[in-house]
């Protein structure tokens, strides 16, 4: 079950064949590598469109969420493996 | 799709693989099952039954809150997967869809291999499985996509349907609901063989046009064709509904929450640019007793304080007071598109302009960005504006 989080963070995106993957997240001071994107989906708040993954480092999933407008991300939720 | 929203949550957070997941909207335990993953149902975890029932068949299934922006999303992109293979989609629901693919055999040889083309382009990209039913016409496509659930697939031909016709229940055909299963009951109609063997003309007596309708669905002949987007008809009616997280028996908080239905409905009806004659409200009692009014009135509006104003009346009629109040419904019916009805009594254009400004700021940032003063306060907000949150 997802533990709410909702904090910045930065992410380390690679943009490639008009797809944005995220690629590192920072979040208290630590890098995790996502290792795969389980689920992208978009969501429209007024004129901005949210940009949501759910990404896995292999063991935590993060339910992560990009906001175009002030070009900012957030960790909404987190499920730890340990 | 099989158990869709559990299946797109599952893939979203893998933890959730291989376990019972309930997805459920409305306010903690108070809300319903809107589906549950195949791990929960052989406890009898189905659509539409109370968190709280739920919970008691499956205690340990795991309680997700429903995320529409999420289905939708996913809903989209596999319906993109199927204009991949035909132009003639006609989507169903969230988690449906028929499709024509008479013209489309030529460039993939076969139906049997599109459809594994479709199953294996939505598990690779969503991890969702689906049923497929194939067949003649839509009803009997539909009918062969629940012989085998999940992952499965199934086809009925016409020359199928004198060996099935006898085994299979009314309720099972696509558009035989249970007011009608009961009704035809009544008349020893209980299998799609009886509802072929009556009479056509005693059916149409019965139940008008429905009747003739009925009489070619037990023959398993069904003339209406895949509807793709562009057929698609304008809505009849638009409504908005809310369940509580504890009753309420407060007439200001009910007028409050029939305000934010009443708004939400007009904004939708404004996007479309529709408006409509009949306003609809619909109350449920904390014992289930659900009590439903309507009336048409003179113009046809699409504002949400008109409605409010004319859902309010119709719901002083019969509301009981110190009665507690589960759920409240807003619906607004006979609609039309594009009529443009000026009140020669009224402020008409003022009011249009004032509609219009506000639906600007919302479309800009959000819903619910301007508001009525009447929706203001923590106590509403609690209620209304955040239906939605992590059940426990």
């Amino acid at each position: 079950m997802l533990e709410e989080i909702n904090e910045k963070i930065a992410c380390e995106i690679l943009f490639k064949k008009g797809k944005a993957t995220p690629r590192y997240l920072l979040w208290k001071k630590r890098w995790y590598k996502i290792e795969k994107v389980l689920l992208r989906w978009e969501e429209r708040k007024g004129r901005e469109l949210l940009r949501h993954f759910s990404v896995t480092d292999g063991c935590n999933t993060f339910h992560i969420v990009f906001y175009p407008e002030s070009l900012t991300w957030k960790l909404l939720g987190i499920d730890k493996c340990d | 799709m099989n158990a869709f929203f559990a299946s797109v949550e599952q893939q979203a957070n893998p933890t959730l693989k291989g376990k019972p997941v309930i997805v459920g909207t409305g306010i903690g335990l108070r809300g319903v099952v809107s589906t549950s993953s195949y791990e929960a149902r052989p406890y009898g975890v189905k659509s539409g039954i109370p968190l709280r029932e739920a919970l008691k068949l499956c205690p340990h299934a795991i309680l997700v809150p429903v995320d529409p922006s999420k289905y939708e999303f996913v809903s989209k992109k596999i319906m993109d997967i199927f204009f991949k293979y035909t132009p003639l989609v006609e989507v169903f629901s969230v988690d449906e869809a028929y499709l024509d693919v008479t013209g489309s055999l030529r460039l993939f040889s076969s139906v049997d291999n599109i459809i594994t083309k479709i199953k294996e382009d939505i598990k690779r990209e969503f991890g969702v499985t689906c049923s497929v039913g194939m067949g003649p016409n839509k009803l009997l496509a539909k009918l062969a996509s629940s012989l085998d659930k999940p992952d499965g697939f199934a086809r009925i031909m016409e020359e199928d349907v004198p060996h099935l016709s006898a085994k299979l229940e009314v309720s099972e055909l696509c558009g035989i609901g249970p007011g009608l299963t009961k009704s035809l009951g009544k008349f020893n109609i209980t299998t799609m063989k009886d509802l072929a063997e009556c009479d056509v003309e005693i059916l149409a007596d019965r139940y008008g046009i429905i009747g003739r309708k009925l009489h070619l669905m037990g023959l398993g002949k069904d003339p209406s064709p895949v509807l793709p987007y562009f057929h698609y008809e304008d809505a009849k009616s638009m409504g908005h509904s809310i369940t509580f997280g504890e009753d309420i028996s407060d007439l200001m908080k009910i007028k409050r929450i029939l305000l934010w239905l009443s708004e939400r409905v007009g904004r939708r009806l404004r996007k479309v640019k529709m408006r409509g004659k009949k306003v609809t409200i619909g109350i449920r009692y904390s014992d289930f007793t659900t009590i439903s009014k309507g009336r048409s009135i003179l113009q046809y509006i699409n504002d949400g304080y008109q409605i409010y104003k004319c859902g309010l009346e119709i719901m002083r009629s019969f509301l009981e007071p110190e009665r507690d109040v589960r759920l409240v419904a807003v619906s607004v019916s006979r609609l039309v598109k594009g009529i443009y009805e000026p009140d020669l009594f009224e402020d008409f254009e003022k009011r249009e302009r004032l509609l219009s400004a506000v639906d600007k700021i919302n479309d800009r940032f959000g819903e619910f960005t301007v508001k009525r003063a009447l929706l203001l306060g923590k106590h509403i907000r609690k209620i209304i504006f955040n239906p939605l949150r992590p059940v426990k």
